[in-house]
């Protein structure tokens, strides 16, 4: 250990200026694709206490090593800093697939480095993912976006990829909601590709559960199975692959488990109105808290769709409404608006509310083939969200069928 | 004529019970006599090429009579384990395997197979068999081979191939099939559609049919899958809606390359292509026919069919049409106006309206257009009005649209217990029938993936397992098919599905037509507790077939305790036998009224127990 200390301190003594030179010398080679305006390289990069650090638990002596040599042998001259060679040590141990050396080098790197603060969040978020560490690899891809936003040192290509990795995540786990958000800020730094776009404005017209979904929800069950979130996901992909009693006792025992829980409410609920058992339905509901602006978009259409068992039609009407604010192409929203609105005897309205459906029907299959390479299916989508009002949509699809015209 | 509309005051007519020569001709029509059938098919000469079987003097190789009387059950044990079904096939002599070209090329041509039918096409009152076949997918498709395969039913469950004998020899790589007298002669005709050449075969009457696709202006050229038969303007004479498909070059189909699949290409979906615009033939009541598909309003839709089926759905007296398409809303036309003239010009004047998406049968409860295959029609709920079942791709539930009149439907599919069975099968054909005799219909459904995705490791399987539905009552579906036999247990690529009595004891059986492995044939063994009756259908001045007569079984009381509608139509690309099944609680009275297209109203007795009848129209047009 006393060697390990002496070390860190020589390299302490070279720290600030050898790291902006590593820093240069990393993105001359790296940086091709950085977006113009995202500086990549730092004015002045503070010293570290290195003193203070010591092998963070998983990382061996040998790992540290090894890290170390590779870093003299491709900065010759360049004398490496801890967390230098912590960085070094986590790529390597990513090259070699070990996962947990990965992690461990990585998570030992904080947030607040300047020069691989960012970076190490993002390594540990994908490393975290290829352990199928669901909860781990989300906190820091989410905290290197935040980061990111601050800092100077990050690259446009891993941005895009973190809000990737982040919406893939979110994807799997069946949470739309909060899949919605990473989107839109997606969206807003003009970072979306088309599968984004039909994400961003399509969340429920398109196949939820996909079989590699299904498959990666597995993963992250096994790596964490008393998890909530994961667990709820687990029970609604039961339910949408037809296996509504499985769903049932999944979620019955995660809400048991957690008295309360809107999500595990929301997809119990969505089991029940699978089954058509309503009795237990509104057993459940009752254990639902009241209605809140907030509460999953599957919950509130869980209300419609009792309300409308009841025959209450214009609560009914209110709670589709709802959902069709945050999520305007909400296809099962639409068609509750379309009963609620037959059984009132609104006609003009239902003929309208009608006519949005077969819309959102026909975007739903130009969606299945809107790829980068299909102008007519892109141009129908942007046509059809012409037809009923969705601007910002009709502009992104007509942007990429446009894009395929050039092709 | 001023007679009460009182059932009581009707005709009670007790028909055949005997031999059930079925196709008896009209004397008004019938160009051919019953005796005429008789000698004519006597002059068929047996065959020795291709292993056919003598199709042989007709009264001499046919039982007296072809009714059985099937043992019921008297254990309620044994009934409540449901239906139960043999596999037949070549060892009651039908052995065919249909032919798709399969090629490494995945073209989505290969994936929809075809149909088959049940059909007396020699009036003997035995249910014969016709399999549909493919070809070489070339430019021009024509084989020098028939694509279908005609197999006479000789009683006791044995057939005999005939197809050669019977100069049924379409050429075309055959999808669909729809049987109806379209002449009114008394014997059946037969229309195929096709990736190629659609057309009509009329059947001579002495068991062999000609090819009669230009005189009766019938020929679609392009991808047509089912087909439908069905008095659309009440004339008297059966009309024909054609079911397009997709727009795609035979000679050089499109492709989706994908170098991870096997062959380099997997299949493209359909929403890869054009749609096309179905065809609507009026019969001008000479045996031509005219493409009224702009003039009746239907031109420029472009849809993706693959099932039809023809009914009163709001019992008005005037048919619709539904069109289960593909990926695409389904169709629901509705007639604007629908009067016959006199004056030859029968049809002109059909008129309609799509109508699907206000109905509520155009898109899921969930607001999708479903990737719709097959479809069955009839009173799952035992309301009075006929029903939908929609089988879907994989992934997506087969859909229950229960018929709330008006021309309402609405999706029951969580109410009627379809909501989560179907969902890692992907359906095509299906007939909806009593199989099990408790007087609510039965569901069979043929599944099969469109294409081995099995390299994707998604855990698609290709071939699947056929389904059967038991309807508890009131359109409440159970999964019985572990129990329903060997046939149920096995995984095959099933497409079109053909119901009908075959061997007349009552009960019914079903034929089903798969993709790369033989056809099959179900006999249905369960030990029923009622008796099954058939009523076959001659219509007078209604079409000689009666599609579209509606059939009510009622009490002592005059309540209707049974609704049947023999619809145009139905499963895909296939064509069941055109006779209503019902059956019959012996500890209770109840007759037959029988509403015919024409109007006329009839009643009808049963006279003691039979498994089939034939019902005339005769009755009198109320006022």
């Amino acid at each position: 250990m006393a060697g390990w200390k002496n070390l860190l301190a020589i390299l302490g003594l070279l720290g600030g200026a050898v790291s902006v030179l590593y820093w240069i010398n990393h993105q001359d080679t790296a940086s091709q694709a950085s977006k113009p305006g995202l500086p990549i390289v730092a004015a002045d990069v503070p010293e570290e206490d290195l003193a203070d650090l010591s092998l963070p638990p998983g990382v061996t002596q040998a790992d540290y090593d090894r890290a170390m040599k590779w870093f003299a042998d491709m900065y010759p001259g360049v004398d490496a800093d801890t967390i230098d060679v912590l960085s070094m040590a986590g790529e390597l141990a990513v090259a070699d697939q070990r996962y947990e050396i990965a992690l461990a080098s990585f998570r030992a790197i904080p947030s607040d480095h300047q020069r691989y603060g960012p970076s190490a969040r993002l390594q540990q978020g994908t490393s975290a993912l290829e352990l199928h560490r669901a909860v781990e690899a989300e906190k820091s891809l989410r905290e290197y976006l935040n980061l990111a936003k601050q800092s100077q040192y990050v690259r446009f290509d891993d941005v895009v990829a973190a809000y990737k990795w982040l919406n893939y995540i979110l994807s799997v786990e069946l949470r739309l909601e909060d899949r919605k958000l990473v989107m839109r800020e997606l969206h807003q730094f003009g970072l979306a590709d088309i599968l984004d776009s039909k994400q961003y404005f399509f969340p429920n017209l398109l196949i939820l559960n996909s079989p590699a979904g299904r498959a990666r929800l597995q993963q992250f069950v096994d790596a964490d199975p008393e998890n909530v979130v994961l667990r709820i996901a687990q029970g609604r992909y039961k339910t949408l692959e037809g296996e509504f009693e499985q769903g049932v006792v999944i979620l019955g025992k995660v809400l048991a488990e957690n008295p309360g829980n809107v999500s595990a409410i929301a997809g119990l609920l969505e089991a029940l109105f699978e089954l058509n058992d309503w009795e237990r339905f509104a057993g459940i509901l009752g254990q639902a808290p009241p209605f809140d602006e907030n509460e999953p978009w599957l919950l509130t259409r869980m209300r419609g769709e009792y309300a409308l068992e009841e025959r209450a039609n214009e609560e009914a009407l209110r709670y589709f409404q709802f959902v069709l604010k945050q999520d305007p192409a909400n296809a099962p929203c639409q068609m509750g608006v379309v009963t609620a609105l037959a059984e009132l005897g609104r006609t003009d309205e239902h003929e309208v509310a009608l006519q949005r459906s077969g819309i959102l029907a026909e975007i739903r299959v130009n969606l299945s083939n809107a790829d980068g390479d299909a102008f007519a299916a892109l141009q129908g989508v942007s046509r059809n969200c012409q037809q009923i009002g969705f601007v910002s949509a009709a502009q992104a699809f007509a942007k990429y069928a446009e894009g395929v015209a050039e092709k | 004529m001023n007679l009460p509309r009182s059932p009581s005051w009707l005709s009670m007519i007790v028909v055949v019970i005997g031999g059930f020569t079925g196709c008896k001709p009209d004397a008004k029509r019938a160009e051919s006599t019953t005796e005429q059938v008789t000698e004519r098919a006597t002059q068929l000469t047996p065959s020795g090429s291709n292993g056919e079987l003598a199709a042989g003097p007709l009264q001499s190789t046919s039982p007296e009579s072809p009714m059985q009387e099937v043992p019921l059950s008297d254990s309620a044990e044994e009934f409540v384990s449901g239906p139960l079904f043999s596999l037949g096939g070549p060892a009651n002599g039908i052995e065919f395997t249909r032919y798709d070209d399969f090629t490494t090329q995945h073209r989505i041509a290969e994936s929809t197979g075809g149909g088959c039918a049940v059909l007396d096409f020699d009036c003997d009152g035995w249910p014969d068999v016709l399999m549909l076949d493919g070809c070489k997918l070339v430019a021009d498709v024509t084989a020098s081979h028939p694509t279908c395969a005609l197999f006479r039913n000789y009683g006791a469950r044995q057939f005999g191939l005939v197809t050669s004998g019977s100069s049924l020899f379409p050429t075309s790589y055959l999808q669909g099939v729809s049987v109806g007298d379209y002449d009114s002669d008394g014997f059946p005709d037969i229309y195929f559609t096709a990736i190629g050449k659609s057309g009509m075969w009329r059947n001579n009457g002495d068991g062999t049919f000609t090819n009669v696709t230009s005189e009766t202006g019938v020929e679609v050229n392009g991808w047509s899958t089912s087909c439908a038969f069905a008095d659309l303007n009440s004339d008297g004479h059966l009309d024909l809606y054609v079911v397009n498909y997709l727009q795609d070059s035979i000679s050089s189909p499109r492709l989706c390359p994908n170098p991870l699949a096997p062959g380099g290409h997997e299949q493209c979906p359909p929403s890869k292509y054009e749609g096309l615009n179905d065809v609507l033939f009026v019969s001008q009541g000479d045996g031509r026919f005219v493409d009224q598909t702009e003039a009746a309003g239907m031109g420029g839709l472009k849809g993706k069919g693959l099932g039809v089926v023809i009914s009163d759905f709001d019992r008005d007296q005037t048919p619709e049409i539904f069109v289960a398409n593909d990926g695409q809303a389904n169709f629901l036309f509705v007639a604007k106006s629908a009067q016959g003239s006199e004056n030859g010009n029968a049809g002109a004047d059909l008129r309609y309206d799509q109508r699907g998406m206000i109905a509520g049968c155009a898109l899921s409860r969930s607001g999708y257009a479903q990737a719709s295959m097959g479809v069955a029609a009839g009173d799952f709920d035992g309301n009075g009005t006929i029903d939908l079942f929609l089988t879907h791709f994989y992934g997506d539930s087969n859909t229950t649209y229960l018929n709330r009149a008006k021309l309402r439907f609405e999706d029951a599919t969580r109410a009627s217990g379809m909501a989560g069975v179907s969902r890692r099968v992907l359906g095509w054909g299906t007939v909806a029938t009593d199989f099990d005799h408790d007087g609510w219909l039965d569901l069979m459904v043929a599944n099969g993936h469109v294409e081995d995705r099995r390299w994707m490791g998604k855990g698609e399987p290709y071939a699947m397992e056929p389904h059967l539905f038991v309807n508890s009552g009131k359109g409440n579906f159970r999964d019985a098919t572990k129990t329903a036999g060997e046939y149920f247990s096995q995984a095959r690529l099933g497409r079109g599905v053909a119901t009908g009595d075959l061997d007349r004891d009552g009960r019914m059986d079903f034929v089903v037509n798969h993709l790369q492995s033989a056809s099959s044939v179900l006999w249905n063994e369960t030990k029923v507790q009622r008796q099954g009756v058939q009523l076959k259908l001659q219509g007078i001045r209604s079409n000689r077939d009666g599609i579209g007569c509606k059939i009510e079984l009622l009490d002592e009381q005059e309540t209707v305790v049974g609704y049947r509608e023999l619809v145009g139509g139905g499963s895909f690309q296939s064509s069941s036998l055109p006779e209503v099944h019902f059956t019959l609680d012996e500890n209770k009275k109840t007759y037959f009224r029988v509403l015919w297209p024409s109007g006329v109203v009839d009643s009808v007795r049963m006279g003691g127990v039979s498994s089939a009848l034939v019902v005339e129209e005769r009755g009198i047009i109320p006022l």
